[in-house]
């Protein structure tokens, strides 16, 4: 059965041989071809080839997040022994401990908030190139009106959501990392209702703007594409009021056009759902690895009894995971605009 | 990205400044209006960048994604209107070709459709006797709406 339906595909394809070849998706970015399956032709295959080609990937990334998380772990354990002395050494082992935990997890925290940075403007970029093309095909297929609302609506929120990480909740994640690290420095909890204030922050930036992303789609969905199939139907109706013969060539293309229109759109949005996985998978794969690690890590530097120092790990995984829903969010709003444009008409 | 540094640097000095002057005072009022002091000027530093930030382009979105969107739905929507055109195009003539072979004539057909892809007029080259050709008018008039002045015959 498959086989006959990818056949009568085939056949509508080479029934079009211009629009055939316009209307294809763009290739994968070059970070993620590596992780990209060769395999399209079934969804769930191609996923579990996706994800295992990016958990191999994954193994040096571990071993570099184990030993941060022991450089971090061994800088815990020597000030909790300085700790045991009371007085000025005391706050020298609380500023000092503040320093060197911050100096040790600081270096491969910023090299993974500028690999969030460069996914999120990487999946921008590929969105942008995406975005057209599902919309050409949808508009082949007779959704003009909803393909045109749902690329204006997913082009304004991916610029508001790409702009806003990159001038205002990137920066915040490091102003919360230099308040918690300033917090473990002063052995104290001035600083730490602002660094709430600003995980809270980025949070609900996200959380707000893909809640407002979403409805807009439902709605874009719904009201649009009742526009579509009622311009479908008037097309119907002027095919079947010209004479039979006439009228069965006309119904016959344009079910052809529907078909062929609608083969293209789903290899092209597959595709392109495969392509934001593969650049997406890995980078997520590899902040959520020190994630863990220093959620790991916190947990054991509990035991020792520095409290100031163990709450300062615990926000760097914070900020991890802050990361993490960032790119997140910005995957979540192609992989959405994506699957509304496979929806179809009406 | 360098005021960012300068940013997180200098929060961070600012702390680590005010941890060590209030380390250094033993419990008294001073310490107290010390720490109060210090606070203020963490707070000055943490906030006196935020509030020179310009978000004044993330207000600038954007008349002119709906025009892309207009573009792109409407390169999709030629596309569509070119192919189904051909199609039409050429199942008209394999319609015609198919009578005129049922009528033995070996005929060259090309068809015009209007601006809603109804075919509206035909050019056949080929050789046809007056029956051959005026039997293949007619159908070519009945099936198609094709009017016989729109039939254009050479050869």
């Amino acid at each position: 059965m498959k086989k006959a339906v990818f056949a009568i595909g085939i056949i509508f394809l080479l029934a079009m041989p211009v629009s055939a070849a316009q209307i294809t998706a763009p290739t994968v970015p070059e970070s993620g071809a590596e992780v990209m399956p060769e395999n399209n032709d079934s969804f769930g295959l191609g996923l579990m080839e996706l994800l295992r080609s990016a958990l191999i990937r994954i193994q040096p990334d571990l071993r570099e997040a184990s030993k941060v998380s022991l450089g971090a772990t061994a800088a815990v354990m020597m000030v909790s022994i300085l700790q045991s002395f009371s007085g000025s050494v005391k706050h020298a082992a609380d500023l000092t401990g503040a320093t060197v935990t911050t100096a040790v997890l600081l270096l491969s925290t910023n090299s993974l908030i500028r690999l969030g940075f460069e996914t999120v403007t990487e999946l921008s970029e590929y969105g942008k190139l995406l975005l057209p093309v599902m919309t050409a095909a949808m508009a082949a297929q007779g959704g003009v009106t909803t393909s045109a609302a749902l690329y204006t609506g997913t082009a304004v929120f991916d610029a508001v959501l790409g702009s806003l990480i990159s001038k205002l909740l990137l920066p915040m994640v490091y102003l919360f990392l230099a308040l918690a690290a300033a917090n473990a420095a002063l052995g104290e909890q001035t600083l730490r209702k602002m660094a709430d204030f600003i995980k809270w922050l980025v949070s609900w930036c996200l959380k707000t703007i893909l809640t407002v992303y979403t409805t807009y789609m439902g709605i874009t969905g719904v009201v649009s594409g009742t526009t579509d199939a009622v311009a479908l139907k008037a097309t119907k109706v002027t095919i079947s009021s010209v004479v039979p013969v006439v009228g069965g060539i006309l119904s016959d293309a344009s079910e052809a056009v529907l078909v062929s229109a609608g083969f293209m759109k789903n290899t092209a949005g597959i595709y392109g759902i495969f392509a934001v996985l593969a650049v997406f998978l890995q980078p997520f794969l590899r902040i959520g690895a020190h994630y863990l690690m220093l959620k790991l890590t916190a947990a054991v530097c509990g035991t020792f009894g520095c409290k100031s120092l163990t709450d300062l790990i615990g926000d760097f995984s914070t900020a991890m995971g802050l990361l993490l829903a960032m790119t997140g969010a910005v995957c979540l709003m192609l992989l959405i605009s994506t699957v509304c444009f496979l929806k179809g008409v009406g | 990205m360098e005021w960012l540094r300068q940013y997180v640097i200098s929060v961070t000095t600012a702390a680590i400044v005010c941890g060590i002057v209030t380390s250094l005072l033993k419990s008294s009022s001073v310490k107290e209006v010390v720490k109060l002091i210090c606070g203020v000027f963490l707070a000055y530093t943490v906030l006196a960048p935020i509030t020179g930030m310009d978000f004044s382009d993330l207000a600038a979105f954007y008349p002119s994604y709906s025009q892309d969107a207009g573009e792109a739905s409407a390169l999709g929507e030629d596309l569509a209107r070119e192919t189904k055109a051909d199609i039409i195009k050429r199942e008209t003539e394999a319609y015609i070709l198919d009578k005129a072979k049922e009528l033995k004539l070996e005929l060259t057909v090309d068809v015009s459709l209007d601006e809603n892809q109804i075919p509206v007029s035909v050019r056949l080259s080929g050789e046809a006797s007056p029956y051959a050709r005026t039997k293949l008018q007619q159908i070519i008039a009945n099936d198609l709406e094709i009017a016989k002045e729109n039939q254009q015959w050479t050869g």
